[in-house]
């Protein structure tokens, strides 16, 4: 049974189909992967998944109930998280008020005007754990902005992390990293979200790493899904090879 | 209706279109590329306006006038823009809007100085003197002439950005920034063009105005009201926007000045409201709030300081003994008023900075609440009660009502829309304060007797007074310092970094911004309150935008975002101009260069002195654990040693 | 040191002049004239007694031998070039008392001016500023209504003798209070001095149109009540109303270009004014206007040609004869170069009004000031003044006028077109409603 499933979900810009009749069917098991040229509307599907847009018609079923055109914090509330391409960080707060204000989400008193925040214990202990996993221990007092891109991605998946989801989509994680750096980064995602036991959801450039980790692939061109399978059978489509020739150069410069 | 009526509605309506597009395009026009709040635009029409009167009185032709005084003018926008806002265009919009009230203050004042403060007569053109017959009635050619005028500027100005290169770069620069660059064009040349072309329709639309209103120092007032709402109307950032939004609003105010004059005060503002309610982008607003066009963010981060800190332990207890200490010395009652009310300008600064310097939403509208607290206390005081303690509750209360309703119509609005309707629910108020004299008192105001706290102590007592005003500003700090460490508090910071994460972790952002403008509301009322309990009378002065620009002046006098930081700045503010309004006739002068140096200088305001000294000693030693404790001990350290 | 006594001493300095600056730079002690005069502060009510013992002790320079009087003029804000009119009249008055006539008591005459800022708020925190730190012994001044009331119950409140300038019938009506004296006009005696005449000689058909705020509604409702007054038939065409500060008129003034009115009564005051009648001249509006300010000379610089041939009450004016006027006439224009004012009209009789009460009661203190107030006749310029005794208000003649074309200056000038008996513009004083409360 799929967790999440679009049913004919369309956006449209004005003039611009940008997702144009998209028909997702995504398991609980294992990385799903969506890959596609500069353009191609998988930040917007991303967007439309997690609220931030309206579709301008279409479903999104989210274990099994209607989930299209709520705010973005009920769909969160729901178990469903993100990351954004460029990471979305409170810049001027530290490491740790950042990931103090995302974990705080859960708490029951998240809301309470009076208890001082550093009296919250879970959550403070959560912030600490977190700290750790996302390996910024020593980083704790410097403020977002002041991090490395490296570690503010790291932050940013911290922060996606915190709401503790069922589902999580990752918008590009590794943009802007080095080689070597983005597989570190894909190697600490994937020990993240299987410790937890998460389901993830990945927009991806780096065609190397999405056929590597990757479960399934869904290619995304101009709005459309143009295929769907496992990295194998990706890489053999035809259609697939055709849409990526004439932008290949496009998409490497980000 | 006779066609005589309708041809005098049409033809009426039609001026006042033009007029309005006029005055509000320079506005759009700056707001439109570079994302500037022009708050000098009033006076840089005024500016207009008497140049041209300057030049006709000197050469006696119009025609030189309306070329040479709006070129003078733009070339002063030019050297300003260049001295002040090129430097901050990364900055928040916040120390833009800054900058320009500073402008605004400067100008005013150099007015005053060349052409004194009384109206001028600006005769009409010889050439467009007098009446002609359109159809049924007889209009006067003068404004027959601003129709046509208007017109053709208003085509000018749009054809200048719809088909010139220079159109093309500008509007390409206003979409996106980085790509403009990168097509080696140094877009921020042209926002000095584009300011200067601001400042020239600006004094343009002054000249072409001068002979049929009135030439005087409150004029650029009205002109900025105008530019607001119009553009507002509109839609922010959109050049046509304006034109449908200024014809509109000619002819409503038109036909509402001809049939329910008693409401035309109103006008502008209800139909402002009625826009940003029902499509809160305005009529033809295109615009995308651009992402950090609306954020404020800080270089470094400074924390309210407890109430347990011994800096702040050691100015209380001056404080608590400054009336003790000098009784029947050389303190005067008037000096001791006079810090009294440095502390209600604390806790109205210290009610901004919740909203403004705590969640990033820029206010422009706090004299509504200060107004309300002020009104509150007066009318119980009149109707019912002397009693300190129900008015306070009732200017709280009330204040916080209306915040939490302003906080819910505008929750959904960010960055600078939000600027835009607390100035104009600030405004509502006013015109309402002003109008409905059988409540209020209208301009008048309202005089009151002496209030009593719990029917013994006389607060017309500067003593007692003192003393109740210091301790409701120590209890209001308290209060909002304790609401700022809350969960809510962090959440409130989250939002002022950015909402959208903030939302995408599953907070409610417009509810925490509801709350956050109820408690800043209220404790804007406290503030109010003690002024009308002080003065024993209130005005609809202080619900007037002036006061919101001060206060938001004091807020970051002080610095931003730090409580106590405003409360200092608030305090300085009214010491500042108390003491100048002695020294110089042209205080409001100085006042605008304070302002200026602040945020070009001193971002983080007065405190951030306080901090910089500090590093330098901290270079000797990083731990600050040796060097004088009074300076260097940071808040964790200063707080175990509490314990 | 502390804020309020370097506050005191920058205001005394700036009332020396320049060269006191250096004094104070020099570090003049608040020892120097310490010693307060009883007498001053006499008057005080109990309750705030406290208070003017510590002004005294604290004012830092001496007030033996000196009569200290606080002038209000809005030199800043909305009424600024009103005030600064004001302004000259308080000074050219304060010379004409220490020259003239000997001071008061043999005292000098000390004048300390304020800014009001137009803001009632503003005007009540610095008539406390002449108070307290001052330490004054009358107010005089400020314009528009507002402030004058707030002025007024603040002067009550601490027991000091103010003179109002502005025209709300209340000041002297039912918000009288002991210490508010009135030389100016009320509205009331201007809108009687007016409406008959214009009834008489402009028709009966009258459209009044007003800036909604205290002073346009004071000025419908007292004409109304002068129409009533007159026993004259007349007809109220319409009753229009703009915001105060409006800009445009032209709906307002193509109705009554439509209408069959005979005249307009224009309900408002500077930059409105000017607004409307220039815009009423390009209308070519075929109806009189009459008002009761475009006898002020600042509206009638700013309305330049506009203003000729309007009807307006006259407050003053300069080539009236009488000896007393000849006298403020010669001061001012040596002092100025220009022509008195009605603002210099009212600082100067106010403050020759106090100084003979003050010389009558043979000391400062308020009480014995107000008794000898109340009743006191005299020669003021423009004609003789009696202050009534259960009001406060001065009673004296009214006049009509007209404006007429620029003569002995660039701006257009007026001409009495006639004079009312001060009986007639008079409300009785039942009529006024003012019930004087103690002292």
């Amino acid at each position: 049974m799929s967790m999440l499933e679009t049913t004919n979900l369309h956006k449209r810009f004005g003039e611009l189909q940008a997702v144009d009749d998209v028909n997702l069917s995504i398991d609980r098991e294992g990385i799903h992967s969506i890959i596609g040229p500069n353009g191609a509307g998988k930040s917007t599907l991303f967007h439309l998944l997690t609220g931030y847009l309206n579709p301008t018609g279409g479903e999104i079923r989210y274990k099994d109930e209607d989930i299209a055109g709520l705010p973005p914090r009920k769909i969160v509330q729901k178990g469903i998280s993100r990351s954004f391409q460029i990471a979305d960080l409170f810049e001027g707060l530290t490491v740790k008020e950042n990931l103090q204000i995302a974990t705080q989400a859960l708490d029951e008193k998240r809301n309470s005007l009076w208890v001082d925040s550093e009296s919250l214990t879970t959550t403070l202990e959560k912030t600490e754990q977190l700290l750790e996993d996302i390996e910024l221990v020593d980083l704790a007092d410097v403020r977002a902005d002041a991090l490395s891109h490296g570690d503010q991605r790291k932050l940013e998946i911290g922060l996606a992390l915190a709401v503790e989801p069922d589902l999580i989509l990752l918008d590009e994680p590794t943009a802007g990293m080095g080689k070597q750096e983005s597989v570190q980064m894909v190697r600490l995602i994937r020990r993240l979200v299987d410790e937890r036991d998460i389901k993830l959801i990945l927009i991806e450039h780096d065609i190397g790493i999405v056929m590597r980790i990757s479960d399934r692939i869904s290619v995304l061109n101009r709005g459309q899904i143009i295929a769907e399978g496992s990295p194998e059978e990706i890489q053999q489509n035809e259609r697939v090879q055709e849409a990526y020739i004439g932008t290949k150069r496009g998409e490497a410069s980000e | 209706m006779s066609t005589n009526q309708l041809a005098f509605l049409i033809l009426n309506g039609l001026a006042l279109s033009m007029l309005y597009i006029l005055i509000a395009s320079g506005f759009a026009v700056i707001f439109g590329i570079t994302d500037v709040l022009n708050f000098a635009h009033g006076v840089f029409y005024m500016l207009g306006a008497y140049l041209a009167f300057t030049v006709v009185d000197a050469t006696g032709s119009f025609a030189i006038a309306l070329i040479l005084g709006p070129l003078v003018v733009a070339g002063l926008g030019i050297g300003i823009e260049r001295l002040t806002l090129h430097y901050i265009y990364d900055r928040s919009p916040l120390y833009h809007v800054l900058i320009t009230f500073g402008v605004l203050l400067i100008v005013t004042d150099v007015v005053e100085f060349v052409w004194g403060t009384g109206t001028k007569f600006f005769p009409t053109p010889d050439l467009l003197g007098g009446a002609v017959s359109i159809g049924p009635v007889i209009y006067p050619r003068y404004r027959l002439f601003t129709i046509a005028a208007g017109a053709c500027i208003a085509f000018l100005t749009w054809a200048l950005f719809r088909y010139s290169d220079f159109g093309l770069i500008v509007r390409g620069g206003a979409q996106d920034k980085q790509t403009v660059r990168l097509m080696g064009v140094n877009i921020s040349r042209y926002y000095t063009l584009i300011f200067g072309l601001g400042t020239f329709l600006a004094a343009i639309a002054g000249a072409l105005a001068a002979p049929f209103l009135s030439v005087n120092p409150a004029m650029g007032d009205d002109a900025l009201i105008i530019a607001f709402v119009v553009v507002a109307i509109g839609g922010l950032g959109s050049f046509g926007g304006s034109i449908v939004a200024g014809v509109i609003v000619g002819f409503i105010q038109t036909i509402t000045n001809t049939f329910a004059s008693e409401i035309s005060g109103f006008v502008l503002y209800l139909l402002l409201f009625g826009v940003l309610i029902l499509k809160p982008e305005g009529i033809l607003g295109a615009y995308e709030i651009r992402e950090q066009a609306a954020k404020l963010s800080y270089d470094r981060t400074i924390d309210p300081l407890n109430l347990t800190d011994r800096r702040v332990l050691v100015v209380l207890g001056l404080l608590l003994l400054i009336p003790l200490a000098f009784e029947g010395f050389s303190l005067s009652q008037y000096g001791m008023g006079l810090i009294a009310l440095m502390f209600v300008w604390g806790i109205l600064a210290l009610s901004l900075d919740t909203v403004t310097g705590y969640t990033g939403l820029i206010s422009f509208g706090h004299a509504a609440f200060y107004g309300i607290g002020s009104y509150a206390v007066a009318l119980l005081t009149v109707h019912f009660t002397s009693s300190f303690v129900l008015g306070l509750a009732a200017a709280v209360t009330v204040a916080a009502v209306v915040a939490w309703l302003v906080g819910a119509v505008s929750a959904r609005l960010s960055g600078l829309y939000f600027a835009v309707v607390t100035f104009a629910v600030g405004q509502m108020l006013y015109q309402l304060a002003l109008s409905w004299s059988g409540f209020t008192g209208g301009s008048n105001g309202l005089a009151i007797d002496n209030v009593t706290l719990l029917g013994a102590l006389d607060l017309s007592n500067t003593f007692v007074f003192y003393y109740l005003a210091l301790s409701l500003l120590v209890l209001c700090y308290y209060l909002v310092k304790r609401i700022m460490d809350s969960p809510f508090g962090l959440q409130l910071k989250a939002i002022r970094e950015s909402e959208r994460r903030a939302k995408f972790l599953g907070y409610d952002t417009n509810k925490a911004k509801r709350r956050v403008f109820a408690i800043s509301g209220a404790v804007g009322g406290v503030a109010g309150a003690l002024f009308t309990t002080r003065q024993t009378f209130t005005s609809p002065d202080t619900l007037y935008w002036i006061v919101s620009g001060d206060a938001l002046f004091a807020v970051i006098l002080g610095g931003v975002g730090t409580l106590y930081g405003p409360i200092i700045g608030g305090a300085v503010l009214l010491g500042l101009d108390q003491a100048l309004t002695i020294y110089f006739d042209y205080w409001r002068l100085i006042l605008g260069a304070v302002l200026i140096f602040i945020v070009l200088f001193a971002p983080r305001g007065l405190v951030s002195f306080y901090y910089i000294f500090e590093d330098r000693l901290g270079d000797d030693d990083p731990a600050g654990g040796t060097a004088n404790p009074e300076t260097v001990a940071p808040r964790d350290e200063e707080e175990a040693v509490q314990e | 040191m502390s804020d309020s006594d370097w506050l005191s001493r920058r205001t005394v300095l700036k009332q020396a002049g320049v060269g006191a600056g250096l004094v104070g730079l020099a570090g003049c002690s608040s020892s120097g004239g310490d010693g307060g005069d009883e007498g001053d502060s006499g008057g005080e009510d109990t309750e705030t007694e406290a208070s003017m013992d510590e002004t005294t002790t604290t004012s830092s320079s001496g007030s033996d031998d000196e009569v200290r009087v606080g002038f209000l003029h809005p030199t800043s804000g909305p009424f600024a070039a009103l005030g600064e009119a004001q302004q000259r009249g308080s000074e050219v008055a304060t010379a004409h008392v220490n020259e003239d006539l000997g001071g008061i008591l043999g005292n000098n005459v000390r004048r300390f001016v304020e800014d009001t800022e137009g803001d009632p708020s503003t005007g009540r925190e610095m008539a406390r500023r002449h108070v307290e730190t001052n330490d004054v012994d009358v107010l005089i001044g400020g314009v528009s209504g507002a402030v004058n009331l707030s002025v007024a119950d603040y002067a009550y409140d601490v027991g000091v003798p103010y003179f109002a300038y502005g025209g709300p019938e209340e000041i002297t009506g039912e918000e009288c209070l002991p210490t508010t004296f009135r030389y100016q006009y009320s509205d009331a005696q201007i809108a009687r001095s007016g409406a008959e005449w214009a009834l008489e000689n402009l028709g009966s058909r009258v459209w009044i149109h007003i800036a909604d705020y205290a002073f346009g509604q004071s000025i419908a409702r007292t004409w109304k009540d002068a129409f009533e007054a007159s026993g004259l038939d007349y007809t109220i065409v319409n009753e229009t109303q703009t915001p105060l500060g409006t800009s445009d008129y032209s709906a307002v003034i193509s109705q009554i270009q439509s209408s069959d009115a005979d005249w307009v009564l224009q309900g408002f005051s500077g930059s409105d004014a000017v607004n409307f009648l220039s815009q009423a001249e390009q209308f070519e509006l075929g109806q009189d206007i009459m008002s009761t300010t475009n006898t002020y000379l600042p509206l009638r610089q700013g309305a330049g040609s506009s203003a000729v041939g309007t009807y307006t009450t006259i407050r003053y004016e300069p080539t009236y004869e009488s000896e007393a006027n000849q006298m403020l006439v010669d001061r001012y224009t040596s002092t100025f170069d220009e022509p008195p004012t009605d603002f210099a009209l009212v600082m100067w009789s106010s403050l020759r009004l106090y100084a003979q009460a003050a010389e009558s009661a043979g000391s400062l203190e308020t009480s014995a000031v107000v008794s000898a107030m109340e009743g006191l006749e005299s020669d003021e310029p423009m004609g003789s003044t009696t202050m009534r005794e259960c009001d406060h208000q001065a009673v004296r003649d009214g006049f009509v006028g007209r404006i007429t074309e620029p003569d002995q200056y660039d701006w257009p000038g007026q001409e009495i077109v006639a004079t009312r008996t001060a009986d007639d513009i008079t409300r009785t004083c039942e009529e006024t409603g003012c019930d004087l409360p103690s002292l």
